[in-house]
C-alpha cells in the first residue's frame, strides 16, 4: 500500500514536535527515517498509529489510516512482547485480536513459516524471559510479518543488538522482507542501517523532514556492504548530518 | 514468498497447511495450540494445557515438556528437592523446639514428643469441625477481599480519575490498626461468622489493593500501545495486558494476606464461637491442657503450611512465564 503523508503536525505543550511533515512511501518501499534523539521519530509512529493527536492527512492507498481498518505492525526498540505469552502466542497475537481470538489453518501455517524462516520455530513454547535479546527481536519481527501488515514500522528495532547479532538480524529481516514485501518505515539513528535497508531516506531534524534518495536502492540489501560506494554513501551522509543535526 | 498466499478472508493456496487447534476462549493461556510449530508443537500444547489457574498434573507435564527443550534459565529446584528442603527445615524447627523444652523444663512448654503423643486425642475433641469452621471463615474472607481488592487495585491504575480519589483513601486507611474496629464490627454484624469474615476481609483487602495496583503499574505503556496499534478493544487491552499483569500482584498479595488472615482469624475466634482452631487453642489454654493446646497450634501451622503450599503451586503454574 502506498503511504501518503501531507502536512503532518504534532504539537506537545507549547511546541511542535512534527512540523508540516509531508512525504510518500511507494507501495512495498522502505523509507528509512533518520534523525537524532528527540527529533520526533517515535512521535511520527505514534501519529501514524493514532496514538497521539495530529493534524494533516495520513493515507494508505488513499484511505485515512486507521488501526481498526488497516493492519499496522510496529516493532519497537524494546520489542513489545507480552511477557506472559509464549513466543507462539506473541507471534499470532495481532491476528487473534483481529479475528476474535481464532486463527484459521492458513494463518497458523503462515505464522509457522515466519517463525521457521526467522529461526525461532523451536522457541514457540518458550516465554520471553528465557530468550536472548536477539531472539526476542526475531520474535518481534515474526509477529510483525505474521500479521501480513499493510504498513510495517520499525522503531529502532535493531538498536539494542550487538554488532554480530545485528548483522544476522539485518540478513534475516531482508530475507523475510523479500519473501513478504510490505510498505515499511524504518526509524533509525544508524546511518549504515538506513543505507543498508532503505530504498530512500527521510532526514528528520527538529520535526522537519528532508527527502534523500539512496544511491544503492537498486542493489539488494545483502550485496550493499560488499560495494565500495556503500561506504562512500555512508561517509557522505555522515558529513551531511554532522553539519545539520544539532543537539 | 512463493507458496503461501493469504488474503484477508484467510483462504490459502499452501498445500502444506497444518490445521490449527483452536482455543475455546480468549484466555492467552488457551491459545498456545494455535501457534504449534513442528519442533515445539507438543511442548507448546503441553506447557499451556493446564487451563485456568489451578495447579494440575498438566502443569507438571508442561514443565517436563518445556524442560525437555533444553536448559531453562533460572529454573527452580524440582519438586522432590523442594520437599526435601521443607522437610529439613521442619526437622530443624522440631530440634530447636526440643532443645527449648528441655531448657525451659516447665509444663507451659512441652516437648514435641509430648505434643505429638496427644495428637490422636484431637479426634475426640472435634478437631475436624474446628478445622472446617476456620477454613470456612478463611475462604470467605479472602474471597471477599480478593473480589473487592483486585478490581479496586486495577481501577486505581487504569481509571486515573477514580484512582486520583481512591489512592489517597487507601494510603490513609491502610496504616490504621483495623483490628481495633473489631468491637464496632461485632456491634454491627453480631457475634457470628459475619463479623469474623468482615474483620479478616477488612484487614487483608488493603494488601491486595496495593499489591495489585503496583503490579498493574509495572506494565509499560508500550505494551498497551502495541495492542492498540494491533486494533485491540478496551476489553482486549484488559484481557491481554492488565489482567495477566495483575495476577502476579494478586498471588503475591494472597500470600501475604494469608498469613495476616490466619493471625486475625485466631484473634477473632476467641469471641462469640465454640468452633474454630483459635477457639480450640484458647479453650485448651484456659483448661491448662498445654499439650493439647500445642497440638492445636501444630494443626493450625499445618493448615497454614498446606495453604501456602497450594498457593505456591498455583503461583508456579500461573506465573511460569516469569521463569521463562
Amino acid at each position: 500500500m502506498k503511504l501518503t503523508i501531507t502536512d503532518l503536525t504534532v504539537s506537545r505543550g507549547a511546541g511542535q514536535v512534527l512540523k508540516s511533515l509531508s512525504f510518500t512511501v511507494a507501495d512495498r518501499g522502505i523509507l528509512a527515517v533518520l534523525g537524532p534523539s528527540g527529533t520526533g521519530k517515535t512521535t511520527l509512529i505514534d501519529a501514524l498509529t493514532r496514538q497521539v493527536p495530529a493534524s494533516g492527512t495520513v493515507l494508505l492507498d488513499g484511505t485515512p489510516i486507521d488501526p481498526r481498518q488497516h493492519h499496522l505492525a510496529v516493532v519497537p526498540q524494546d520489542y513489545g512482547l507480552l511477557p506472559w505469552a509464549t513466543v507462539g502466542q506473541n507471534v499470532t497475537l495481532a491476528r487473534r485480536l483481529n479475528q476474535h481470538h481464532r486463527l484459521d489453518a492458513a494463518q497458523t501455517a503462515a505464522a509457522n513459516q515466519v517463525m521457521a524462516a526467522l529461526g525461532i520455530a523451536d522457541l514457540a513454547a518458550r516465554y520471553p524471559a528465557a530468550l536472548s535479546g536477539g531472539q526476542r527481536q526475531r520474535v518481534a519481527l515474526a509477529r510483525a510479518f505474521a500479521q501480513a501488515p499493510d504498513l510495517l514500522m520499525l522503531d529502532e528495532a535493531f538498536a539494542a543488538l550487538d554488532p554480530v547479532v545485528k548483522a544476522k538480524a539485518y540478513r534475516l529481516f531482508a530475507a523475510q522482507w523479500q519473501a513478504r514485501p510490505v510498505t515499511t518505515l524504518l526509524i533509525t539513528h544508524d546511518l549504515e542501517e538506513a543505507l543498508l535497508l532503505g530504498d530512500s531516506l527521510l532526514l528528520l531534524n527538529h520535526g522537519r523532514g528532508q527527502h534523500r534518495a539512496n544511491p544503492l536502492a537498486a542493489v539488494p540489501p545483502a550485496a550493499r556492504p560488499q560495494r565500495p560506494d556503500y561506504y562512500q554513501a555512508v561517509a557522505a551522509l555522515r558529513q551531511e548530518v554532522e553539519a545539520t543535526w544539532q543537539d | 514468498m512463493a507458496g503461501l498466499k493469504t488474503n484477508r478472508s484467510g483462504t490459502t493456496t499452501d498445500p502444506a497447511v497444518t490445521t490449527a487447534t483452536r482455543g475455546t476462549a480468549a484466555d492467552p493461556a488457551s491459545e498456545a495450540a494455535n501457534a504449534s510449530v513442528s519442533a515445539g508443537a507438543a511442548a507448546d500444547a503441553n506447557t499451556d494445557a493446564g487451563r485456568g489457574a489451578a495447579a494440575s498434573a498438566a502443569a507438571n507435564a508442561g514443565r517436563g515438556a518445556a524442560a525437555g527443550q533444553g536448559v531453562t534459565p533460572g529454573a527452580e529446584p524440582g519438586g522432590w528437592r523442594r520437599a526435601g528442603q521443607s522437610l529439613g527445615a521442619l526437622l530443624g524447627l522440631h530440634v530447636l523446639w526440643l532443645i527449648a523444652a528441655w531448657l525451659v523444663n516447665k509444663p507451659v512448654l512441652p516437648s514435641p514428643i509430648t505434643v505429638y503423643a496427644v495428637l490422636p486425642q484431637l479426634a475426640s475433641h472435634q478437631i475436624g469441625w474446628h478445622l472446617y469452621f476456620s477454613l470456612y471463615r478463611l475462604g470467605w474472607s479472602l474471597g471477599w477481599a480478593a473480589l473487592i481488592g483486585v478490581p479496586l487495585g486495577i481501577a486505581i491504575v487504569r481509571l486515573p480519575r477514580l484512582g486520583a480519589w481512591l489512592d489517597p483513601v487507601v494510603y490513609m486507611t491502610y496504616p490504621l490498626p483495623k483490628i481495633a474496629l473489631l468491637p464496632v464490627v461485632m456491634l454491627l454484624a453480631g457475634l457470628g461468622d459475619s463479623a469474623k469474615i468482615i474483620m479478616i476481609a477488612l484487614i487483608t483487602v488493603f494488601q491486595i489493593i496495593i499489591s495489585v495496583r503496583d503490579a498493574v503499574r509495572q506494565v509499560p505503556d508500550s505494551l498497551y500501545k502495541q495492542l492498540r496499534v494491533a486494533g485491540a478493544t478496551r476489553l482486549e487491552l484488559f484481557w491481554f495486558a492488565t489482567w495477566p499483569a495483575s495476577l502476579a500482584g494478586v498471588l503475591s498479595a494472597l500470600r501475604i494476606a494469608l498469613g495476616t488472615a490466619i493471625a486475625t482469624l485466631f484473634f477473632t475466634e476467641v469471641y462469640g464461637t465454640n468452633y474454630g482452631l483459635g477457639y480450640f487453642i484458647m479453650d485448651e489454654w484456659n483448661r491448662l491442657d498445654y499439650p493439647l493446646m500445642y497440638a492445636g497450634i501444630v494443626v493450625l501451622a499445618a493448615v497454614a503450611f498446606a495453604l501456602f503450599a497450594v498457593l505456591n503451586a498455583v503461583e508456579r503454574h500461573v506465573l511460569r512465564w516469569q521463569r521463562g
